[in-house]
């Protein structure tokens, strides 16, 4: 008899078809039954959904509005509050995002793993605690950042501080989420200040510094799995004196670098793979005043910059200009990364809900 | 020489789950690895597919054909066969989607799982149960809990037949 229907459906096609499948999709079709609730929970889905389905999506934006003030006329996006009173109410900072999860600070100066997605459980979140060695008192500068360790599945957490004043000394401390273990590397081989929290590719968090002996860029790149640092030289092309090499980020894994001229001309550099000249493009732009940041792509030609310290603008490549995004009515945010919908747990029990 | 062979073209002989026969040239079901490695290794000229339906197959061999004619002036073209090819009712496109794994047509069954999904996405849990014929094993108490947690699962699409 020739076999009819879905009901001697291999699990190996059940598997390849929800993976891909939306985060809230799968959520929601753990309810199907016993055997889809344990196949969609397992870790090995949950990687799998990572690597097939997620990756390639759109991200979302994430914020923290300080004094939201409304906005007249037409919104762009409408957000969602989160809530999570059991851990703040009050958030400062948003620093790190990798595979959909985020890593956020509060007013106490707490440190938090969360994944947006799970927070209306409100139980799924992963405090990171207080290393003894970390740096105490006021004179102090800190930056955190986020990344995964291919080689032991693990997240990591890499804080960069330095008291503040003519004292270079940088301290480096790596915190794992699945030991929730710190210990401190060694030190920077040589006086960086680091300012920003970095770009992950491909298992490498990569950050712009500045050599306290003059004002040069470099750019530093730490592997996550050897915990060894390494200072990378930018590519021949941009490496220029009337050129300033001045912001990092990535965007569907690609590596983007800006570079801004003396007449403000900015240049966007994409890479496919770092310190690959040949996967190298290039397009170039007039940059508006006082653009700090660009921080995402809405499409090809749409990049959405960061202006001052918590407006957003999208800007036209093409075009060569831009226009406020409004969300919810409001220009002004605050705390703002991008992040991937995905079901990855930030506590590291398998996963499920 | 094998009564299967004339002139240099080789031809094989499939034999759908009803019983009906397909004769095509054996360098179509090469894109097939498991026919490919009975091909090769057996040496056989006609192959039984008795858990493949002949509209299962008829459809499974349309597509060998306008693969094995793809070039990159007609991708396009092809293109638009594709999706034309996924788009019957879903049943069907399950029945296809089962062969082809058996079958290991690799690129075929990306593009069907990913059919697949694209049509069950905004369906609800019953709908999804009816489509995969689960009988939902839960205690009525973990069912209503569910509803509680999530009633967004259970307000999707309910056609579960043809979209």
């Amino acid at each position: 008899m020739a076999m009819s229907n879905a009901e001697k459906l291999p699990q190996e096609i059940i598997f390849n078809i929800l993976t891909r499948l939306s985060a809230k999709c799968i959520s929601q079709f753990r309810c199907v039954s016993k055997q889809w609730c344990s196949l969609l929970s397992g870790s090995q889905f949950i990687k799998c959904h990572l690597k097939f389905y997620t990756q390639k999506k759109e991200e979302k934006l994430f914020f923290s509005p300080i004094h939201p003030q409304p906005h007249n006329g037409t919104t762009d996006a409408i957000s969602r509050k989160l809530n999570f009173p059991q851990i703040s109410d009050y958030w400062t900072g948003v620093v790190g995002s990798c595979n959909g999860l985020v890593l956020m600070i509060n007013w106490e100066e707490v440190k938090y793993l969360i994944n947006p997605r799970k927070v209306k459980y409100m139980d799924k979140y992963h405090r990171i605690p207080v290393f003894d060695l970390a740096l105490r008192g006021c004179c102090y500068i800190s930056v955190y950042s986020l990344g995964y360790d291919f080689a032991i599945d693990d997240y990591k957490v890499v804080a960069i501080s330095r008291y503040q004043g003519p004292s270079y000394s940088t301290f480096v401390d790596v915190y794992s989420v699945r030991t929730g273990m710190w210990s401190r590397l060694e030190s920077l081989p040589h006086a960086i200040s680091i300012s920003d929290n970095g770009a992950l590719v491909n298992g490498d968090l990569y950050w712009l510094a500045m050599k306290s002996s003059g004002d040069s860029s470099i750019i530093v790149a730490f592997d996550l799995s050897a915990e060894k640092f390494s200072e990378v030289s930018a590519p021949a092309s941009i490496d220029k004196d009337d050129v300033e090499l001045y912001n990092l980020t990535v965007v569907r894994g690609c590596f983007y670098m800006f570079t801004r001229h003396e007449n403000d001309e900015v240049d966007v550099w994409m890479m496919r793979e770092y310190r690959v000249e040949e996967s190298r493009t290039k397009f170039r732009f007039t940059v508006p005043n006082s653009v700090s940041a660009p921080l995402c792509f809405m499409s090809d030609d749409d990049v959405v910059l960061v202006v001052g310290l918590n407006k957003l603008i999208v800007y036209n490549v093409k075009e060569n200009q831009g226009r406020d995004v409004i969300v919810d009515g409001v220009t002004t945010l605050h705390g703002l990364i991008t992040f991937i919908e995905s079901l990855v747990s930030p506590t590291f029990d398998t996963g499920t809900e | 020489m094998a009564s299967s062979t004339t002139g240099e073209k080789k031809i094989l002989t499939l034999k759908g789950g009803d019983n009906e026969e397909f004769i095509l040239e054996e360098s179509l079901v090469l894109q097939s690895e498991l026919l490919k490695n009975m091909v090769k290794e057996e040496r056989v000229s006609s192959i039984p597919l008795p858990s493949i339906k002949s509209k299962t197959l008829v459809k499974i061999i349309e597509y060998l054909k306008k693969h094995a004619e793809l070039t990159p002036s007609n991708k396009e073209e092809f293109k638009n066969f594709e999706k034309e090819f996924v788009n019957v009712v879903l049943e069907e496109l399950l029945d296809i989607t089962v062969a082809v794994n058996y079958l290991k047509i690799n690129g075929l069954l990306e593009f069907c799982c990913q059919a697949v999904a694209d049509r069950i996405k905004d369906k609800s849990v019953e709908a999804v149960r009816k489509i995969f014929r689960i009988e939902s094993d839960f205690t009525p108490e973990e069912e209503s809990e569910f509803r509680k947690e999530t009633p967004e699962a259970f307000e999707g699409d309910l056609d579960d037949t043809t979209n």
